[in-house]
């Protein structure tokens, strides 16, 4: 396949929309329009009010090198952008300096000068939109929110809102070739949340067994919002060039050697479940999740080995 | 400080993908539809031979279109910028500066003279940002 059918295969994918040339002025940023919106308070009235999140393509580069850099140590940063009726907008990001071995609230106060700052910076270059949401990384166990991810973005759910929570996973972003990004919103205190028909059978992620407790106890305190991305039409000739330009590198990585120590990980884990299963039925571990981590890792493993073996017909000869 | 003073110029200049998307962002903000010339800083490392450029951000920017003599480019902004990127990424320092052209200008030498404060020997990358050849739309200067 020549580098514009994988460009657009690469699309399909991830989901990438380019924008048509009416809907660049997401691009521009009208403050009166946008208090308009947020004067009325939408979310108070009905706690599920943000169903879709659209991301721009320099928000979502930069949290996902900003993420891959922490290696890992979780990363933590901030979004900007907007709302438009119950999609929010998020248009550019920016890291924090914090770590997370940090407990959570001290990191805030060193970190609220830094934001100022820099947000005062972005105004005077253009760039007007607020806050409208945190991200963070959770390498190699997946995007949910854990207790004090929860906590925290009840309480900015309180006093900040629109407020948006974000998970990027960088370890199964490379292992998959997708990015794996989760988008969440928590419910107000005391929300019960009804038992949704959206069953785990596509935000199904495998957690590993020292995080299952803390994911199981506050799953039902949030709900993940419809993501998608999209990019401008100066984005898309740009990503043309490069993808022309660096197409062989891409062919040439193989996900076997890239992800070989997570795969391990993995496996590792995976066994560990079974032994834990065949010995005490009482623990959280099904059967079912454990025969559809064990598909996910083999799926992985036998694409990497069916590219290689392809570009070795295609391109070895022998 | 060591790693600052080279000699020669270096030959090579190698811009990361992110880079290139900010400029293009920082023109659909700002520029799109006028006539104006966006201006932002470079940020990476020296390495030998080759420069590296890893990030970048816009800074406020302002000139005459018809005295070329004229412009004004923020300072303070340009040092309180550097000081929070230096609080995220150490590595990352002030190798240059970016303008989207598309062809030089007489002021620029002038600008350069500006970032001689920050690095000793600035890189200038000329993005163009509505490229009409095939290639990568980027060029590199050096005074």
């Amino acid at each position: 396949m020549d580098s514009a059918d994988a460009l657009r295969l690469f699309e399909l994918d991830n989901n990438v929309v380019p924008l048509s040339t009416s809907d660049e002025k997401v691009y521009c940023y009208d403050g009166q329009l946008q208090r308009d919106q947020l004067d009325k308070r939408p979310w108070r009235t009905d706690p599920r009010y943000y169903r879709k999140v659209e991301i721009s393509s320099i928000a979502l580069v930069k949290m996902v090198m900003h993420a891959r850099s922490g290696g890992d140590i979780e990363v933590m940063g901030l979004m900007l952008g907007k709302v438009v009726g119950q999609t929010m907008v998020v248009l550019d990001a920016f890291a924090l300096p914090v770590e997370g071995t940090e407990t959570r609230v001290n990191a805030h106060h060193e970190s609220y000068e830094y934001m100022v700052q820099y947000l005062e910076q972005c105004q005077a270059a253009g760039r007007e939109e607020p806050v409208i949401g945190w991200y963070h990384s959770h390498p190699g166990y997946g995007c949910w929110l854990s207790g004090i991810d929860v906590e925290t973005q009840m309480l900015n759910q309180k006093f900040q809102e629109p407020f948006l929570a974000v998970v990027i996973d960088p370890k199964r972003t490379m292992s998959a070739g997708k990015v794996d990004l989760g988008a969440f919103r928590s419910f107000p205190e005391g929300h019960t949340a009804a038992k949704s028909q959206e069953t785990d059978s596509d935000g199904f992620q495998s957690v590993p067994l020292n995080k299952i407790e803390d994911f199981g106890v506050h799953a039902d305190k949030y709900y993940p919002l419809e993501v998608g991305y999209f990019k401008s039409s100066l984005d898309q000739r740009l990503m043309e060039r490069l993808w022309r330009k660096h197409w062989v590198t891409t062919l040439s990585q193989s996900p076997l050697i890239t992800n070989g120590e997570f795969t391990t990980l993995k496996m590792l884990e995976l066994a560990e479940k079974i032994n834990i299963f065949s010995k005490d039925a009482k623990r959280n571990v099904s059967s079912g999740q454990i025969i559809r981590e064990s598909d996910a890792i083999a799926e992985e493993v036998s694409q990497g080995y069916a590219s290689n073996m392809i570009k070795r017909r295609l391109f070895g000869g022998t | 400080m060591p790693g600052l003073e080279i000699a020669a110029n270096p030959t090579r200049v190698v811009v990361h993908p992110l880079v290139l998307l900010s400029v293009v962002d920082h023109y659909n903000r700002v520029a799109k539809n006028t006539k104006k010339r966006i201006v932002g800083v470079l940020l990476g490392q020296v390495e030998g031979n080759t420069v590296n450029v890893a990030n970048s951000f816009a800074v406020p920017f302002e000139e005459d279109e018809k005295n070329p003599a004229v412009w004004f480019l923020d300072h303070n902004y340009v040092d309180t910028m550097r000081e929070m990127f230096k609080k995220v990424n150490a590595k990352e320092r002030l190798v240059g500066w970016y303008h989207n052209g598309p062809k030089l200008r007489s002021s620029d030498l002038q600008i350069n003279e500006l970032f001689k404060k920050y690095t000793p020997n600035p890189v200038l990358v000329v993005i163009d940002v509505q490229p009409k050849v095939i290639g990568l739309p980027t060029n590199a200067y050096f005074a």
